[in-house]
């Protein structure tokens, strides 16, 4: 997909610095007033170049002639910007139809900046939050995921944003960290590696080869993915917090579970309730091997499968041991 | 149950080391009464365990009388006479200034100094460190120190976090999870508490109390139509006591060596004429590192609770 083109004041802001592109606006207010509204609503610009312009704009001469979008984005930046007052929050979500818009444009187009300041960064990380948390969208983890590791290239905090890209709740959005296993910069790998301490093989410390790595990894979230809740960790609790953990009896069953809490999406039958009763008293290892046997035969040979699981659970162990490899 | 060196510990005889109702006393009463076993090397050991976690116990409070201010990581301060002050945060320190210095100012002029309640857990478990170690040992073993998180301390502490525990202990530090938190206030997320002892906590922010106090302080600060309760978490993050206390064994053991022998030289009758001395070249210098008092190092001990 090509690359939006620059606007006139980003260009300005690119070549002249925020000094420069300051002098440039307040100069062409003055000038021409009409031009300098056609280029404050140009389609492409970015929230950082807005934000850069936000006192210029607070005129009623210049608010007034703002498009919609631009004009929200103005509108919530003190709200964003650690001034919070306590319904500011219920306020935005009720008003979802404008201000989720505007959220979106301004992480979309500015998450990149990394110059703007601190509450700049600020009102990034809460416009992130809002997003996955009150407004469950989960359309810009991308965006997020790659401001969190542009912020921790430059040594600034990332534990918000960390906590704002886990709290959506998406098992499958953690490709988007494991694709940084490979990374060529040793901080993403380092950053990735914490992240993801909770797959067995980046817990493991040894010195297999990072695209080894990766593709365990990967492979291990294909196998795991239907399985996955959030903890509710985060770095604030721990240097490695375990984000996302498998709920072992779901993977037994073959149920999927919600993300967000580890509870089955379906109701269990008498006898899936009774197979898990004798299942949760075996131990934590042969809990583990057993539910890998049983979802991994799941998918290759259903018929198998149905069969397999209706065996006493001493038989099923035996089946899954001789395939396994032994509880270890 | 607890066992040192292979034989289950005395209860009675230990507790008489320390008054009644003492913050040692339950500690060691908690691990004797537990279906765990809790094996520990030497009586000193524990003791080191229990002195320790009675300091930071003494830290936290320290830390809530003297009113440490509370700030987010954007807009924390230090005294920077002492520290310097991280993108991130966090607080570095400086260069020419000692460990134990760093920390200790924190206790003396707290009112320059603002964090989040994750580098106040970080302050508070350095100074019961440094009130173990003593400011000696202390300095040896940490001469640069970042106060942030978790990942910044030091290796030498050890820091674990451990889940779903039997037995959760005074000195231990707890999280209360706050699901509901309104996005726009994430300092709220949660709480990283110190358990006092008694059933209270110390949280940076917002004080002593028992835990529906802590759980009530964070629900008051969810989104308007919250459906979860903040709760306490099944995790405690520690520092390695036995790693601590394997270290300052060795560096005892290395303060009190006796002298080497040496055998009383010969009685040797001083040369009549001075032994000519040869000239000295001076030769432009090779830089040669400076020279360092190399620790003993740590001794490496798998993470275990207690």
């Amino acid at each position: 997909m090509p690359a939006n083109p620059l606007s006139l004041l980003d260009n300005v802001r690119s070549c002249n610095g925020m000094d420069g592109l300051r002098n440039f606006y307040s100069n062409l207010l003055k000038k021409d007033r009409e031009k300098a509204l056609e280029l404050i609503n140009d389609q492409y610009m970015k929230f950082g170049t807005l934000y850069q312009l936000r006192y210029e704009c607070s005129s009623p001469q210049v608010d007034k002639a703002l498009n919609p979008l631009y004009r929200k984005a103005l509108q919530i930046i003190p709200e964003l910007s650690g001034r919070a007052v306590r319904h500011s929050e219920a306020v935005m979500r009720s008003d979802g139809d404008s201000t989720c818009p505007a959220l979106r444009w301004m992480l979309k187009t500015g998450f990149d900046e990394d110059e703007l300041g601190d509450v700049y960064d600020q009102i990034m990380e809460h416009t992130a939050a809002l997003l996955t948390r009150s407004f469950h969208d989960a359309d810009l983890l991308p965006e997020i995921a790659e401001m969190i590791f542009i912020k921790n290239r430059s040594g600034k905090l990332i534990h918000e944003l960390v906590w704002a890209f886990f709290e959506a709740r998406k098992p499958e959005s953690l490709t988007l960290i494991t694709q940084r296993l490979i990374s060529t910069d040793s901080r993403d790998v380092g950053l990735a590696k914490r992240l993801l301490c909770f797959i067995p093989c980046i817990r493991e410390n040894s010195n297999v080869p990072m695209s080894i790595v990766h593709a365990k990894a990967m492979t291990w979230l294909q196998k795991n993915l239907p399985f996955l809740y959030y903890t509710g960790e985060s770095l604030h609790l721990s240097g490695h917090p375990l984000l996302y953990a498998v709920e072992w009896n779901a993977k037994y069953l073959c149920r999927p579970v919600s993300a967000g809490d580890g509870e089955l999406l379906s109701i269990l039958n008498p006898f899936e309730n009774e197979l898990i009763k004798h299942f949760e008293e075996l131990p934590e290892n042969s809990r583990r091997i057993l539910a890998d046997f049983s979802y991994m035969l799941y998918r290759s040979n259903f018929r198998q499968w149905t069969h397999w699981i209706q065996l006493p659970l001493a038989s099923q162990e035996n089946l899954a041991v001789r395939y396994m490899g032994g509880l270890a | 149950m607890i066992k040192i060196a292979g034989a289950e510990l005395d209860l009675k005889k230990f507790l008489e080391k320390y008054p009644l109702e003492s913050v040692e006393s339950e500690i060691v009463e908690k691990l004797s009464k537990s279906s765990r076993t809790y094996v520990y090397a030497s009586e000193d050991e524990l003791l080191f365990e229990t002195g320790m976690r009675r300091n930071i116990i003494k830290a936290s409070m320290e830390l809530y009388r003297g009113r440490l201010g509370f700030r987010t990581f954007h807009e924390s301060k230090c005294n920077e006479d002492f520290w310097i002050r991280r993108e991130d945060g966090g607080f570095e320190l400086k260069k020419n200034v000692k460990a134990s210095d760093g920390i200790r100012d924190i206790f003396k002029n707290m009112r320059k100094y603002a964090t989040e309640c994750a580098t106040a857990i970080v302050i508070i478990f350095y100074a019961a460190v440094l009130e173990s170690f003593g400011e000696n040992l202390f300095n040896t073993a940490f001469t640069e120190l970042t106060l942030m998180n978790w990942m910044q301390m030091d290796e030498l502490m050890g820091i674990v976090t451990y889940r779903k525990l039997m037995d959760y202990l005074p000195g231990d530090c707890r999280y209360f999870k706050n699901p509901d938190v309104n996005p726009l206030t994430p300092e709220w997320q949660g709480e990283n508490t110190i358990d006092l002892s008694g059933g209270n906590y110390y949280g940076h922010g917002i004080g002593i109390g028992n835990s529906e106090r802590i759980i009530k302080v964070l629900n008051d600060n969810r989104v308007e139509d919250a459906q979860a309760s903040a709760y306490l978490m099944d995790t405690a993050t520690r520092p390695n006591f036995e790693n601590l206390y394997e270290y300052k064994k060795h560096a005892a053991a290395v303060t009190v060596m006796p002298p080497v022998p040496i055998p009383a030289p010969a009685a040797v009758a001083a040369p009549a004429t001075p032994i000519p001395v040869p000239a000295i070249t001076v030769t432009p210098a090779t830089p040669t590192p400076a020279a360092t008092v190399t620790p003993p190092a740590p001794v490496p001990v798998p993470p275990s609770p207690a």
